[in-house]
């Protein structure tokens, strides 16, 4: 068996809910997070020449899984500014239907940037320091404090009528 | 209420509890990610073999424009007798020297020399510089001691180039220049000192095999020469050239 194939299913075998997991807090849907577990991993793997190391597999799959996570929001943020001049304005969905059916935190996160989304998750439920967080998005710490200061308000004007209520 | 770290860990742990189970298998995957390496190893077999072919067309193609060496001092070869009709890479745009073209016939017949009846090269060529070896010895005639040889050298001065002197004579191997003109030519059979304008001039010689020439010695049909020599490029300058010797054909004295 090749090595790749080897890390692969180690990977699998342990940490793969765990994976889908992060990346379902990322996208909000289960589908659009299993294509990016996937993509992540086909990603990671793929690269002949620079392979993982075997004690660094899950940190280089989550690092790429960000980064693609970052790169197509943006996609569809430009994709969205487009839309509107293609939608029929007959359809337009009832946003109690999407209140109803996503909790709280789900709606909270949405309501951050790509950016921001990331570096809460990585930061609040991954509990990796600022410091790593800002290595495996490529910015700056003080890039990474900014985001999760503007998240952190963003999230508790969100939650706090919810609570309230 | 302000939402402390661990709430909000709490609350995204909660929220995460909601993703189903991963429905892809490891096997689709691995085959997933086979393809795509397969698909990068010919991509980069691919790249590889672009750069190698450049790394081999490259040199090659520069190198089609290296200067001629024809008709420098000390590095004419004997088969410069066979020198005919300007070649095709000599016509090439890149600064050239157009060679003085010579044909030779002795006897009324071009230069033969089969390769196994090739003589020894001249004895003490090579000690110093100006008395190089030549690396072939070239098309020549084999001759007999006494024997008369009818010699025509056809000589063809590419157009611009300037001859101050031309000679052509007899060489045992020694090829040298002085002030006076060249060394080694014994006997000089044709000397032309009024200067020579381009086009083509026809000499007809005649030599005789000295009778005590012992078997086995080599001799060459040599001219020398010097002047100005046009350099093929677009202004059309000239590149000044002292003196030239070069050994015309190879004469192989047998019993």
């Amino acid at each position: 068996m090749e090595s790749w194939n080897r890390a692969l299913a180690d990977l699998a075998g342990d940490r793969l809910v765990a994976l889908k997991r992060q990346a379902f807090l990322l996208c909000g849907d289960d589908q659009q997070a299993e294509d990016l577990v996937q993509d992540a991993l086909v990603r990671a793997f793929a690269r002949s020449l620079r392979a993982p190391r075997p004690e660094a597999v899950e940190a280089y799959v989550r690092k790429i899984m960000m980064n693609l996570f970052i790169d197509r929001a943006r996609r569809q943020s430009r994709w969205n500014r487009n839309a509107p001049l293609l939608a029929d304005r007959e359809v337009v969905p009832d946003p109690a239907d999407e209140i109803a059916t996503r909790d709280v935190i789900r709606t909270a996160l949405d309501g951050l940037s790509p950016r921001q989304r990331a570096c809460v998750i990585m930061r609040y439920y991954l509990d990796l320091p600022v410091a790593r967080v800002a290595a495996d998005l490529g910015v700056a710490e003080g890039t990474v404090k900014r985001n999760l200061s503007e998240a952190m308000t963003k999230i508790a004007a969100r939650l706090s009528p919810a609570q309230d209520r | 209420m302000p939402l402390t770290e661990q709430e909000l860990h709490d609350q995204l742990e909660k929220a995460a509890d909601q993703a189903l189970p991963p429905r892809f298998t490891v096997a689709d995957l691995s085959s997933r990610i086979r393809r795509r390496r397969t698909r990068q190893a010919a991509a980069l077999t691919a790249c590889l073999a672009v750069v190698a072919a450049a790394a081999v067309a490259i040199p090659v193609a520069l190198a089609g424009h290296a200067p001629l060496v024809v008709g420098q001092p000390g590095t004419t070869l004997p088969g410069s007798a066979k020198l005919g009709p300007p070649r095709a890479e000599e016509s090439a745009p890149a600064p050239r020297l157009r060679p003085v073209v010579f044909t030779v016939t002795v006897n009324g017949q071009r230069p033969s020399l089969a390769a196994t009846a090739q003589p020894k090269p001249p004895k003490g060529c090579g000690r110093t510089p100006a008395d190089p070896c030549p690396a072939t010895l070239g098309p020549g005639f084999a001759v007999r001691p006494g024997e008369r040889l009818s010699i025509r050298i056809a000589v063809t001065i590419p157009v611009r180039a300037r001859i101050a002197g031309l000679w052509l004579g007899i060489s045992d191997g020694t090829f040298g220049w002085n002030d006076s003109g060249p060394v080694g030519l014994q006997p000089i059979l044709a000397r032309i000192r009024s200067g020579l304008e381009p086009g083509r001039r026809t000499f007809l010689l005649s030599w005789t095999v000295p009778d005590g020439t012992t078997a086995g010695t080599t001799l060459w049909l040599a001219a020398s020469w010097d002047g100005m020599l046009p350099v093929a490029d677009p202004a059309g300058s000239h590149q000044l050239t002292s003196g030239s010797f070069s050994a015309l054909v190879t004469v192989f004295v047998r019993r």
